[in-house]
């Protein structure tokens, strides 16, 4: 707070010792006499007030005709209003009339840089004799530091013509916590304008700041009516002599300003000439009316813009007529408004978007669609006609867009345009598949869980059939399943090689197994320094398979009994083994 | 003790906590009737606020959407209407009215969505017009537990039951992951900030992020757009018509 209230300070320091920065004001100036009647011999004060500017020359009244200047004082006052510091620079002259006769006093001009002022001359009548005492001087905290006044632009009007309401507060002391309360606009639609000011205004001589706040009427019906009182309740500081209080932060005087009611005479829009299709707009308007395409496939859409804009009350506007639109379907028109202010008129934009289907194909026209207003400038009806608009339709696909196709279930259709709507259960989430409780994470964890266990129990399994017991098993069964699919093959007579093959790999694949080398390793002496076997069983197998190696290679002269009965004998070889290991 | 405890807290984060604040299935279903009697009535203001309030309140089921859509356009906001039309779509892509209901919109706003139609990103976007996000998760779901059985398949049978297992099996993870990854996206679409419509009318569609910059169109209420850029109060979009520009934060409502 401490460094508001510095910088606060410090700015008006800088205003009061440095003028040139509170310099942006428009350079004004005002004079004036104390009286208008003075006697030979009488004096009379001269005031010019000297607003805005930087460096301002003073006025020259070293020769005024009929007067001479008997004394000069000047004062410079800064003051803050919305927080722009406002300067202004007093000069008092008291003159002593001279001689008899009228005079006109300036005009005085003042000069800031390039800017030059005159003031209004003053005319003063110097008589014989003593002059009448003049009007005693008001007061400054005489009630009209604070006044509210209304006026209107015009006081007799149309049906739906604006008024232009001005609300003009003026203040010499500037107000706190002011509240207005509007007028009563009973019998008027109203839409705000907008506020200028303040700006320095002088009023009955005296200056004032001055905000204007306007306020669009437009009247409903015919008739007497008045616009109301407006009212505005505010606080003025008390002015004291040689006070400083720029920002009104002494204590206050609560005071209340009220406008002069207004009556407005309102008259009943002419019957003569009243066009067929006028719906109540009052203003000067235009209407321009756009499709989005001049060609379209049947069944697809375009859409027509329909355009009014102007000034009056766009909100009066009802909806447009349509014409006979044959050949297309018909959509309810989309209307959407925006409003603005041109020079204290109101006005604005109407628009409405036709959606518009053209059923087949073929050359379409769109017939011209028509506006009707009143214009109270020229106290006639106008009616705007819009342009025929061409239409080619090509060939397409009629139902893309008709929403004809018929609604699905749980839909029931209630116009043209949207299909609607939807009924029927509904559940809380349909973007996922969230579940409450543990169920999600089950659902999803679970399985993942499953499929590790498994691959745990794979994996201890396959170590298992590897090594030891297991894979000595799984081995035996290997080489007795290969041994059956080479009987398999000579059981036909035929395939007595193949079947002679088959089987000694199986015997090789079960001694690889058990020594931990390849099939293609397994010979004769690698089978004979296999521990754990028995030399005859050993010798057996080596044996076995030279001889089906030999039927293999060279089958000519075996024949597939023979080949049988190896296999057989290899089966019980391979029996044998597995038993001598087993133990 | 600490057993209890474990369980209390996965009870509470998967869910179960949040159900007891949210309205019940009973309650939903009422809110919503009641909206659907009030549309009828053509109190589209009163039912407009109950589905917001239901969608407010977390429940996203295309009917709703579908339904505040439909109350949007009542009102005459368009662009509303469409990012609604679009929620529902994204959660129901094969349903007609909701199709309809948008074409019918687009046509009337005057620009047709063409964004992601040809290119590689119409090609990203086919899954999702063939299946909801939600219907790729099951799909991703059956993958997965298929694919575990193929898996266990794989692991205890030999020969060539396990070939085929195997094939299968990587048949399976493929959809798994692809099912998962378009359910990601189709979530992401619903919850992210990549698309917007325009829910204002004459937007100013400027040529830089800032009202200094030139003027290069007007743009009507409901037009979609794509999201490219932010910066500050600004963002850079693409149209469907594949113009770049720049609108305010305000005129956009995200999808």
């Amino acid at each position: 707070m401490d460094r508001l209230r510095t910088a606060i300070l410090a700015f008006v320091l800088v205003c009061v010792l440095f003028p040139g920065l509170a310099s942006a004001d428009e350079l004004r100036a005002e004079a004036r006499v104390d009286r208008e009647v003075v006697g030979v011999g009488g004096r009379l004060v001269l005031t010019i007030e000297i607003f805005g500017g930087a460096q301002v020359s003073e006025p020259d009244l070293e020769n005024i005709e009929g007067f001479t200047v008997v004394s000069t004082s000047r004062s410079q006052t800064l003051s803050i209003v919305n927080f722009d510091a406002v300067r202004s620079l007093t000069l008092r002259y008291v003159l002593a009339a001279e001689t008899e006769g009228e005079y006109v006093l300036g005009p005085f001009t003042v000069q800031s840089g390039k800017e030059v002022f005159e003031t209004e001359p003053l005319r003063v009548t110097v008589i014989k004799g003593q002059a009448p005492p003049p009007a005693p001087p008001r007061s400054q905290d005489d009630g009209d530091e604070v006044m509210v006044r209304a006026s209107v632009d015009k006081s007799r009007v149309y049906v739906g013509e604006q008024i232009t309401y001005n609300l003009q507060f003026a203040y010499r002391v500037r107000p706190r916590d002011v509240e207005y309360t509007p007028p009563d606009h009973t019998g008027f639609w109203t839409e705000e304008i907008g506020e200028t000011g303040p700006a320095i205004e002088t009023i009955n001589g005296k200056r004032y700041y001055v905000v204007n706040r306007q306020t669009a009427f437009f009247p409903i019906s015919s008739g007497r009516f008045t616009i109301g009182e407006a009212a505005v309740r505010y606080v003025v500081s008390d002015v004291r002599p040689f006070s400083f209080d720029p920002f009104g932060m002494t204590r206050g005087r609560e005071g209340r300003a009220a406008t002069e009611p207004v009556d407005i005479v309102v008259r009943q829009l002419p019957s003569e000439g009243r066009p067929a299709g006028f719906a109540g707009a009052v203003g000067s308007f235009s209407l321009k009316v756009t499709p989005s395409a001049n060609e379209v496939k049947a069944g697809e859409s375009l859409t027509l813009s329909i355009r009014i804009s102007g000034r009056g009350n766009i909100k009066s506007i009802g909806d447009i007529k349509i014409p006979d639109l044959k050949g297309f379907r018909v959509f309810a028109p989309k209307a959407r408004e925006s409003m603005d202010v041109e020079r204290l008129r109101v006005g604005g934009v109407k628009e409405f978007d036709l959606v518009l289907v053209p059923e087949s194909p073929g050359d379409l026209t769109i017939p011209a669609f028509e506006f009707s207003y009143f214009d109270p400038g020229k106290e006639s009806y106008t009616t705007l006609v819009s342009d025929p608009i061409d239409i080619e339709v090509m060939p397409g696909d009629v139902a893309s867009l008709d929403g004809t196709a018929g609604p699905s279930h749980g839909i029931r259709s209630a116009r043209a345009d949207i299909r609607y709507i939807k009924r029927g259960e509904i559940s809380r989430d349909a973007l996922t598949m969230s579940y409450g409780g543990v169920v999600g994470p089950l659902m999803t964890y679970v399985p993942a869980l499953v499929g590790i266990v498994g691959l745990i129990l794979s994996v201890r399994r396959r170590r298992a059939l590897i090594s030891g017991k297991g894979a000595i098993r799984r081995a035996h069964k290997d080489a007795r399943l290969g041994l059956k699919r080479a009987r398999a093959l000579v059981a036909g007579e035929t395939g007595v090689a193949e079947g002679a093959g088959l089987a000694a790999r199986a015997v090789r694949i079960y001694l690889a197994s058990h020594t931990g080398t390849s099939e293609t390793m397994i010979d004769r002496a690698r089978i004979e320094s296999i521990p754990g076997i028995q030399e005859t069983t050993k010798s057996g197998i080596a044996d076995l398979l030279g001889i089906l190696d030999r039927i293999r290679f060279a089958p000519v002269g075996a024949d597939a009994s023979q080949v049988r009965e190896l296999i057989h004998r290899a089966e019980s070889l391979l029996s044998a083994a597995h038993g001598e290991w087993s133990k | 003790m600490r057993l209890q405890v474990v369980i209390l807290l996965v009870l509470l984060t998967s869910g179960t906590g949040a159900a007891l604040a949210a309205p019940g299935a009973d309650e939903i279903n009422s809110l919503f009737d009641e909206a659907c009697d009030l549309y009828d009535a053509s109190e589209f203001e009163s039912a407009l606020r109950i589905f917001e309030s239901l969608v407010s309140s977390g429940v996203r089921h295309p009917a709703v959407y579908y339904n505040l859509a439909n109350c949007y356009y009542q009102q005459g906001e368009t662009g509303k209407a469409v990012a609604n039309y679009r929620r529902a779509r994204l959660l129901s892509p094969r349903d007609d009215d909701i199709r309809a209901n948008l074409a019918f919109l687009r046509s009337s706003v005057g620009f047709q969505d063409t964004t992601g139609s040809f290119g590689l990103d119409g090609i990203a976007r086919i899954p999702a017009r063939i299946a909801s996000p939600r219907e790729w998760r099951i799909v991703f779901y059956a993958a997965y537990y298929l694919g575990v059985v193929c898996f266990l398949s794989v692991v205890f049978l030999g020969g060539g039951a396990r070939r085929h297992a195997l094939r299968l099996l990587a048949v399976l993870v493929v959809i798994a992951v692809a099912g998962w990854a378009i359910a990601e996206h189709g979530m992401s679409r619903f919850t992210g900030e990549d698309e917007g419509v325009v829910v204002m009318d004459r937007v100013e569609f400027m040529s830089g992020p800032g009202a200094a910059f030139d003027e290069l169109a007007r743009l009507p209420d409901g037009v979609e757009v794509e999201i490219r850029e932010r910066s500050g109060i600004w963002v850079e979009v693409q149209l469907p018509s594949g113009e770049i520009g720049w609108v305010r934060e305000e005129s956009l409502e995200l999808i």
